[in-house]
């Protein structure tokens, strides 16, 4: 398929001649090329290629005597199958057979903790869901918690101890091991290392004093691919101590983000986002004063923060400083003690004067003014960045006490530094932030200083805890080459990857479903973790692994937990507690009350202007080069994850790739568009993936997400994606300059689930500002798009006869729904979705019944407004989808639209006239693993895609038992969680009652952090969703069609600052 | 142009049609009897267990209530097969050395589970839920007869879908007061034309939407 090139200036001209409110998916929809709207029309846009196969008449014959075959072999296997039931020998304590159980237990990541309770069919972990109590999660849950159940059955995960690759037995390891401790003792340790991932667990960090007691020459390095070392060499630059902030959003009325995606990534999102959505969602209460808080965000990538912002500018990430201290030179932050130092000419604020050009003059004295006017606008409107950090100045100053300025993790100290002084200035500190002890270690070694150990020989036994530095560790380190020198090197890990195969011993690790163990969250509360399932792959805990490579016995986790607490409850134990009652509550809650770190006081250096570093220079030639951790893989850990491969990525909605997301002007100037293959050349090193146009993406920086193209990551995850970490530098963790772009001159098919399930420009979103809701509450009545009068219709009436004892519906709120995805994971989980790989994704075939879509809105493609609309199953009274059924497989059932899997024979007349798109067909046994070959179309005419060998199925092991496993060729869709509306509604006519408001609760609903999902029965007097219908900003999705949708939304809400949007922003 | 078909071929094509006409409606005959059959519906015939355990001993003899072994029954969707501790609670008194009982014991000392084999098994995509209907007066006879008459368990009726519409479109026919739920052959003392009205008013049972398919398919 020849593709005419995408012509950017032609999507400016024709997004610039739009009128009114204008939204788009994507930059392919406005090019408008013919391919595209033939792309779009195929409602699943591969299949007609296949269609289109020659298929000769001895394939025909083939085929059919095959079916016959089959179909005989099938009648012979009629057999009755006679299953078995395998009760219990000792049925433990409270177990009913066929009820769930649920356990408080939580889940790290980069160390931190997050609080979930763990749900269990008879001992077999299902699904988790966010711990309503755990300060961290507030109930919610983010998708790489969810995914650590099917992790947790995941075949590729490592079940023996191996010996230079070859199984070996833990006896051997042992006794290996006992000689090697002896050598060691007898020197203090020295040579001995550990090399942790970023821990914050109080016991195992007192184990490791204990050990560093035994051993004084031991040492432990600590290494974490999401390195957040800025933070607290910041706040030491700012304060002199090293501490830890914790924001409170819901607190402040006016928030600058510098870079941080703190409702996406940063230690503690799940409680920040709901923080910051409570004062933003307008629900109607008694006493209701429309108010809502300002977000200004300077993003060097778009993020979900960036998009939920009112005001958003991109910033390359290394401009990020400059304009923090321009940010801080207008609030006279830096000038209150100290005279700042002079600032670089292309520091100072221009107002007003320069012309930005556009096309950009290199090695500008002003690259400050220059890229502003770049990034701002298209127009070219000059000084705009300058009026941008002006007005987003005065706004923080004018609400002192109830402002905050919020720094990316990913920046440097002095970001951080200027930050935390801007947050002193404007009375933040104690009213919007607080700070307290840094939850995890502090005292440990860096990686470099690794590196410079086994340069000096003094390591020769290396034990590697959990991690993979082999693979992402930056590139200039060398750590393989290291690594190869030290005589003794021991990694426990969940899989086999190339630290693994690097090691001389591999010993395989519990999941954190299988062990005890505990972690502080974002705020220092200690959370713990219980075993749901005992070791299914031959797992050791950390403890163990630790003891016995130090020479003593081994010992269980609960054993070494217990211990130490045993010994340090005390601080938080109520009053007239013994160590076991104390031990029972806290492991029923999940973590340990009033653990959380208490707040310090901090003081603000004097001299900190002088301590800055100097500012960076002007921005060389080339590109610069950013990294991220990518939404779904994180680091790396998570790429055998089929849930997180296939889940649309935030901003991009892609799946199963990585991307080196440009600019559209970047990507104009480079001659490159989408999935275009680009060379990647960073101080000698060199990679090449796909190119993926991003309106929002700063201009002349290209991102990189992190994770990707291991290829010892298991049979899922191996080979996906393109491996960035050999660009990765010490001094360039996140982002350096000097990046050359080439065009290799070949394209790479992106499964992008963009513009899948679309409903072609019908149905949009409703929206506006803060100003204008208040003006006219009642906005979303203007809409064209209203439902027919009653009896307009020919058709009879729907209706529910006899009437409903419950009427569902739910509630979806644009304004709140922040784009993270969590739902989607939590809806897969819960509803037994299979996933279907990349191949069955670029046909459009994935499963997801719940969907969000991202709009962006606007005429400007370098940073338009973005929007996220998630799209399940509007459960329509009047469902078209009914009416087209030749077997009324969908059905009104219950008052919801019903599909009924064993009636349905798999026309998909359903799906053809659903209007919003939210059909998915079982093209294929997902449910088995089975995955079609395609000769792979478009670009390698001839070729055939490879097959995997194990598909991309669930663990059957983590199915929810109590939704149907459905088969090939027949339809699913969302049910609003029929299985639990019916689990409680049994439990209420057992008990004789009404099910009560906000007893049933969807996995959607559950999963989202922001509370923007409200579920729940008409019929019942001042149900929160009834409330949430009469609220002004309610509308139904193409009300017009008469389909009477049970799930509706509330229109999206922005504040901007007029004072920008008048300059065109 | 001579005739390419002789005349009989008319006759031959008319028989041919009746022929296949009749073929369908014979063939389909054969196939819906054969569903009815007590083959197709599994019942009637006695499954071999690990233990020959018999309910007729046990419920009919001995008189122990159901719960006693199936005790999930009131609050899960499954009845629950009782854990081998179960048994042991009395033949670790009686019977002990019993031959019959020796994979019980055998069970407990090597930890690992009898392995009863199934009687009533639903389709994977019915979701039936044993509590909803004891706690509303459907008495477990209702489904798995007389129990207290069967030596070793067998399944009466076939649980087609018609068996449970059947039901759900009437229940009073079959419902009790909630205390003779799990009694065996009991007999009401009013007629159940009389007792069944009653009995729908009391356990506020609405059969408007009972047969929606989302009550058993989700």
């Amino acid at each position: 398929m020849d593709k005419l090139p995408l012509n950017i200036a032609d999507i400016r001209r024709k997004l610039a001649g739009t009128s009114g409110r204008e939204y788009w998916k994507g930059l392919e929809e406005i090019a408008e090329r013919p391919e595209f709207a033939d792309y779009l029309h195929d409602e699943f846009p591969r299949l007609a290629a296949l269609w289109e196969r020659q298929i000769d008449r001895r394939t025909v014959l083939k085929l059919m005597a095959g079916s016959v075959a089959f179909a005989t072999a099938g009648l012979a296997g009629c057999s009755r199958p006679i299953g078995e039931i395998v009760p219990y020998v000792n049925m433990p304590e409270g177990e009913i057979p066929g009820e769930p159980m649920y356990y408080a237990t939580s889940l790290t990541l980069g160390g931190y903790a997050r609080g979930v309770i763990a749900e269990s069919y008879t001992g077999r972990p299902t699904f988790v869901e966010g711990n309503k109590k755990h300060p961290a999660t507030l109930g919610a849950i983010d998708p790489w918690a969810q995914a650590a159940v099917p992790q947790l059955y995941d075949p590729d995960r490592s079940t023996v101890e191996t010996y230079r690759g070859v199984p070996t037995s833990w006896p051997r390891f042992l006794n290996e091991m006992q000689v090697n401790a002896k050598r060691m003792a007898g020197n203090g340790g020295a040579g001995f290392a550990v090399l942790t991932q970023a821990i914050t667990s109080p016991s195992l960090l007192a184990e490791f004093e204990r050990l560093q007691r035994k051993f004084p020459n031991m040492r432990r390095y600590e290494y974490e691919p999401v390195d957040r070392s800025g933070v607290l060499n910041g706040t030491e630059l700012a304060f002199g101590e090293r501490v830890s902030p914790v924001y409170r959003f819901d607190e402040a009325d006016v928030i600058l983000s510098l870079d941080a995606d703190f409702l996406g990534m940063m230690p503690g999102w799940l409680a920040y986002s709901n923080q910051f959505m409570k004062v933003r969602k307008q629900r109607i209460k008694k006493d209701y004063k429309p108010h809502m808080s300002r977000l200004y965000a300077l993003a060097s990538t778009p993020t979900i923060t960036s998009a939920n912002s009112d005001n958003f500018l991109p910033v390359p990430a290394a401009d990020v400083e400059l304009a923090a201290r321009g940010l801080a030179e207008r609030l006279g932050v830096l000038e209150e003690k100290n005279p700042p130092p002079a600032p670089p000419s292309g520091l100072r604020p221009q107002r007003g004067g320069q012309e930005g050009t556009g096309s950009g003059s290199d090695d500008s004295a002003a690259p400050f003014g220059r890229e502003a006017a770049k990034a701002g606008s298209a127009e070219g409107a000059g000084g705009l960045f300058s009026d941008w950090l002006d007005a987003a100045a005065e706004d923080l100053q004018k609400h002192k006490g109830k402002a905050l300025v919020v720094p990316g993790d990913f920046q440097p100290p002095a970001v951080h530094a200027l930050a935390h002084a801007m947050n002193a200035h404007l009375g933040a500190i104690g009213n919007t932030v607080t700070y307290t002890e840094p939850p995890g270690a502090d005292d440990d070694g860096t990686l470099p200083e690794l590196m410079k150990a086994i340069e000096d020989n003094r390591v020769d036994t290396l034990l590697v805890l959990d991690g993979n530095p082999v693979f992402d560790a930056p590139a200039d380190l060398d750590f393989a080459g290291h690594y190869d020198r030290v005589p003794t090197r021991i990694h426990w890990g969940l899989y086999e990857n190339e630290t693994a195969y690097a090691s001389y011993w591999h010993v395989p690790a519990l999941h954190e479903l299988e062990r005890w163990g505990d972690s502080r969250a974002y705020d220092g509360t200690v959370s713990l973790t219980q075993p749901l399932i005992g070791p299914i792959f031959n797992g050791r805990s950390v403890y163990t692994v630790l003891r016995v490579v130090a020479g003593e016995p081994e010992t269980s986790d609960y054993d070494a937990l217990s211990q130490y607490w045993r010994q340090h409850y005390r601080r938080y134990a109520r009053t007239g507690d013994t160590y076991e009652l104390f031990w029972r509550r806290s492991v029923q809650l999940g973590l340990i009350e009033n653990s959380a770190l208490p707040a310090q006081t901090v003081r603000l250096r004097g001299d900190l202007a002088s301590r800055l570093p100097i500012a960076p220079p002007a921005r060389p030639n080339g590109f610069y080069i950013q990294f991220r951790p990518d939404d779904s893989l994180w680091d790396g850990r998570f790429a055998n994850s089929t849930w997180l491969q296939e889940l649309p990525r935030r901003m991009t909605k892609l799946t199963w790739d990585n991307v080196v997301l440009l600019a559209p002007s970047t990507a104009e100037q480079l001659g490159v568009e989408t999935e275009d293959v680009v060379e990647l050349e960073y101080l000698g090193a060199r990679v090449s993936g796909p190119v993926w146009v991003l309106p929002g993406q700063p201009a002349n920086a290209a991102t990189v997400q992190l994770g990707y193209g291991s290829t010892r990551a298991g049979h899922i995850g191996g080979d996906v994606g393109f491996n960035v970490y050999p660009l990765r530098r010490t001094d360039s963790m996140w982002f350096g300059a000097g990046l050359k772009i080439s065009k290799l001159g070949r394209t790479y098919d992106l499964a992008t689930t963009q513009y899948h399930q679309t409903m072609r420009g019908r149905g949009q979103l409703r929206n506006t500002t803060f100003d204008e809701y208040r003006g006219d509450p009642y906005f979303v009545r203007d809409y064209p798009g209203k439902p027919p009068r009653l009896h307009e219709s020919l058709y009879p009436e729907p209706s529910d006869k006899p009437p409903l004892e419950y009427r569902w519906a739910m509630t979806i709120d644009i304004t709140a729904c922040t784009g993270c995805m969590a739902c989607v994971i939590a809806c897969q989980g819960e509803n037994n979705i299979q996933s279907v790989g990349k191949n069955e994704v670029l046909a459009g075939h994935e499963m997801h019944w719940l969907r969000v879509d991202r709009y962006y809105e606007g005429k400007d493609i370098d940073s338009p407004r973005t929007w996220f609309q998630p799209v399940p199953c509007m459960q329509c009274e009047n469902a078209p989808c009914e009416y087209v059924c030749p077997v009324e497989a969908s059905v009104h059932s219950k008052g919801l639209n019903a599909q009924i899997y064993n009636r349905c024979i798999g026309t998909r007349d359903c799906s053809q006239n659903c209007p919003y798109k939210v059909r998915r067909f079982n093209w294929f046994s997902y449910q088995r693993g089975s995955e079609p070959v395609y000769e792979a179309p478009g670009n390698n005419p001839g070729s055939t895609t490879h097959v995997r060998s194990q598909g991309y199925s669930n663990p059957p092991a983590s199915a929810n038992p109590d939704v149907t496993v459905r088969q090939r060729g027949v339809m699913e869709k969302c049910t609003y969680c029929i299985q639990r509306i019916n689990e409680h509604q049994i439990e209420a006519q057992n008990d004789g009652r009404r099910i009560r408001d906000g007893e049933v609760q969807t996995a959607c609903q559950r999963a989202c952090p922001t509370g923007a999902i409200v579920f729940g029965d008409l019929e019942t007097n001042g149900s929160e969703v009834g409330e949430l219908k009469r609220n002004p900003l309610n509308y139904e999705m193409l009300a017009e069609l008469n389909t009477r949708p049970r799930t509706s939304y509330l229109a999206g809400l922005v504040n901007p600052n007029e004072k920008l949007r008048k300059k065109g922003k | 142009m001579p005739q390419v078909f002789k005349r009989r071929a008319n006759a031959l094509a008319r028989n041919l049609i009746v022929a296949a006409v009749l073929f369908v409606a014979v063939f389909g005959a054969v196939v819906w009897g054969y569903f009815q059959t007590p083959y197709n519906g599994f019942t009637g015939k006695a499954v071999y267990q690990p233990v020959p355990f018999s309910h007729k001993h046990h419920v009919g003899a001995l008189g122990i209530d159901c719960r006693y072994c199936h005790n999930g029954v009131t609050q899960s969707g499954f009845a629950g097969i009782p854990p081998t501790h179960t048994c042991m609670t009395c033949h670790s008194q009686l019977w002990t050395n019993a031959a019959m009982l020796a994979p019980v014991r055998r069970s407990l000392e090597t930890d690992t589970p009898i392995r009863w084999k199934r009687v009533t098994k639903l389709p994977d995509y019915v979701y039936f839920n044993h509590s909803v209907h004891v706690n509303h007066g459907v008495p477990c006879e209702a489904c798995h007869g007389r129990v207290d008459k069967m030596p070793l368990i067998y399944k009466v009726h076939g649980f087609r879908m018609r068996f449970c519409i059947g039901c759900h479109l009437n229940p009073a026919p079959h419902l009790r007061p909630e205390d003779h739920v799990f009694d065996m052959g009991w007999q009401p003392d009013v007629p159940q034309s009389v007792l069944g009205p009653r009995l729908m008013e009391k356990y506020d049972i609405d059969t408007s939407h009972l047969t929606d398919c989302y009550v058993c398919h989700r």
